[in-house]
């Protein structure tokens, strides 16, 4: 799995490349939390190429929700395949985390 | 009017006594006259003994002649009414008196008159029975009362030997019968066998020979009672000592046939169903041996009536050679096998329980784990036979076959993230090999980390180390996947877990409990079981 970390203007974008479970995921969330550590508030993690995402995946989306409500910032991801969709639609994280489908739409949401 | 001398009955020289006694009485009563009433009553005694030497048994009426407020005379008759009394009349002669044989009886006429109302003391005192005779009566009446109780007591001693006779017959019939039922993946075996009252020679018996063949059987002895039940024993240990070297039903009915047979000073027989299953490749062979027809029931198809028959009665026909059938049975097919108690079950108005009754109700429960299907069974009979006494034993078996393949794909590991992650490619490349589109191949991987990870969680706070094994099947046609994961970790029933609320807003939402619903959204079918310390997660996913 490959994490790349890219900024336009002042949003952080987090592309994650590979599967996010239980051994990988803990790897997304370091990276996220250090982001939020380092001040950035517009959060936007690109799911393009993440094959498959277990609930681990979901651990790290709400833990960056919760940080980033704190200090007033936006975390969105972008960009799932079905699967992914399917898993935060069972799991009723579309409804708390904001989701865009498209990458452009969820750069102009920021 | 007065009473009348009443008849006496002189069977022994006691009676004789006891009449000298009361004729002497009475008499005295009517003549007050000592010496007359002494001298009749023991010429009448005399006479009488000489009569009792040929006689068994005579009796005596006594005629009174009244002529105003006189009784002129009186007429004492002694007769046999089953012979002529022609005893040489001794000479004796009593003033008054006069002995004569008139009509094959003896007649004593006394004439000699007398006031009639002396009469009714008389007849009073003749009547009354004496302390004697009482006696004689109640010793008889205790006689008969202790003849009764006597015979009360046997009856009841062979009323309990019967009993014990019945208690013994149904202690070997009940040892005989194995309750250790396999259940497995493979087979499954339940049977019930309900005695009645009066023991029946019903049995029933299943063994795993070579690990290969499961061999059972269902018989039903002619006759009841002991002897029933160990002609019962002997049938049941010579199949089951034939079966574990003879691998064809046939040539086990026929031994045991020709065993039996040879014995049989008694005339009994044998109904058996006999049937040797391939555990591995679900071929069923069985023999029918004047047995009651076994049923194959098939989750979707209509229940299969097994009526071939291969030979008479066991017992019956000593050197016959039996036949056999072959059948292949379907994985998750059921053998039902009974004996005639089932079918026979009569209701209060005598109406059999059915063959039709019995299909109807297999149909109808099927589908139920093979335990309830007996249990249903036998509680449909008893429901039936209710208010009427059940007659004969009633033995119901079942047995389960499911085909076990090996598995597709299988990897023991330890429960370690380290483990997992070297595992997670292995499964990928897999399930690509095989065809299996990528978003399928992707929610096994999910599912596969969700259950895996929390194997892997609790193994953590352990200190032993746990050990994982996953065991891939491939369904028919590629349609999904057969999923078997297996810790020896503690027991730990995941699917317990409760569902998370998935309406929680972010800052509310716990962690945990996600995987297990994700899981259980994405797989068909899920089961938990803890076996041999085990814990087994079996899924089915399908795409």
């Amino acid at each position: 799995m490959e994490i790349e970390v890219t900024n336009i203007k002042d949003i952080s974008v987090v592309h994650v490349n590979g599967f996010m479970d239980a051994s990988t995921s803990p790897i997304v969330e370091k990276e996220v939390l250090k982001l939020i550590d380092e001040g950035n508030t517009k959060l936007l993690l690109n799911l393009k190429d993440v094959s498959y995402m277990s609930s681990s995946g979901l651990r790290v989306f709400l833990s960056a929700s919760k940080s980033i409500k704190a200090v007033q910032g936006k975390f969105i991801v972008c960009e799932a395949n079905d699967v992914v969709k399917e898993i935060l639609k069972i799991s009723g994280f579309d409804l708390i985390i904001e989701v865009q489908d498209k990458y452009e739409e969820a750069i102009l949401s920021f | 009017m007065f009473e009348q001398f009443s008849r006496q009955k002189i069977v022994n020289e006691q009676d004789v006594v006891n009449l000298r006694k009361k004729v002497y009485q009475a008499f005295l009563i009517c003549f007050d006259d000592n010496s007359f009433s002494v001298k009749i009553a023991t010429m009448l005694s005399t006479l009488l003994k000489k009569i009792m030497i040929d006689h068994q048994q005579v009796y005596l009426d006594t005629e009174i002649l009244t002529m105003g407020d006189q009784v002129k005379n009186i007429t004492i008759r002694i007769f046999d009414p089953f012979y002529a009394i022609a005893k040489e009349i001794p000479t004796i002669y009593l003033h008054h008196v006069n002995i004569d044989i008139k009509d094959d009886a003896l007649e004593l006429f006394i004439d000699k008159r007398f006031p009639a109302d002396r009469l009714e003391d008389a007849v009073l005192t003749f009547n009354e029975r004496s302390r004697d005779e009482l006696l004689k009566e109640l010793q008889s009446k205790n006689k008969d009362l202790q003849d009764s109780y006597e015979s009360l007591k046997r009856a009841k001693d062979n009323s309990a030997r019967m009993e014990s006779e019945l208690a013994v017959g149904q202690n070997i019939q009940m040892s005989m019968l194995p309750t250790d039922f396999p259940s497995d993946d493979n087979i499954d075996v339940h049977a019930k066998l309900v005695p009645a009252r009066e023991v029946g020679g019903d049995f029933y018996d299943f063994q795993i020979i070579d690990d290969n063949y499961l061999y059972f059987t269902v018989g039903d002895v002619s006759g009841k009672g002991v002897p029933a039940a160990l002609l019962m024993a002997m049938t049941k240990s010579l199949l089951r000592s034939v079966a574990i070297t003879e691998h064809s039903t046939s040539q086990i009915i026929t031994h045991v046939n020709t065993e039996i047979a040879k014995e049989n000073k008694n005339n009994m027989f044998v109904t058996i169903f006999l049937a040797l299953l391939n555990i591995k490749t679900g071929e069923l062979i069985y023999t029918n041996a004047g047995h009651n027809p076994s049923y194959i029931l098939s989750e979707n198809e209509k229940t299969l009536k097994l009526d071939d028959r291969h030979g008479p009665v066991v017992g019956a026909l000593e050197g016959f050679e039996y036949s056999q059938s072959t059948l292949q049975l379907n994985s998750g097919q059921l053998i039902f096998a009974y004996t005639d108690g089932v079918t026979e079950a009569q209701n209060i108005n005598h109406e059999l329980y059915s063959d039709q009754r019995l299909i109807d109700l297999l149909e109808a429960s099927k589908a139920q784990k093979l335990k309830s299907l007996v249990d249903i069974v036998i509680e449909d009979i008893s429901t039936h036979e209710k208010g009427s006494e059940q007659a004969d034993d009633i033995t119901v078996l079942c047995v389960k076959y499911a085909k076990v393949s090996t598995p597709d794909f299988s990897i023991n590991f330890k429960a370690s993230y380290d483990e997992k992650e070297k595992v997670t490619p292995l499964i990928h490349h897999f399930l690509e090999d095989n065809n299996y589109p990528l978003a399928f191949i992707q929610k096994v991987q999910i599912v596969l980390d969700e259950l895996i990870s929390n194997t892997t969680n609790y193994a953590n706070n352990e200190l032993k180390i746990t050990d994982i094994q996953l065991k891939v099947f491939c369904l028919e046609n590629k349609s999904g996947l057969k999923i078997q994961i297996l810790d020896n970790g503690i027991a730990f029933n995941p699917l317990e877990k409760e569902a998370p609320d998935t309406t929680l807003s972010v800052e509310d939402r716990p962690i945990g409990g996600l995987g297990i619903h994700i899981v259980k959204n994405l797989a068909s079918k899920i089961d938990y079981k803890r076996i041999d310390d085990q814990n087994k997660i079996t899924l089915f996913l399908k795409i």
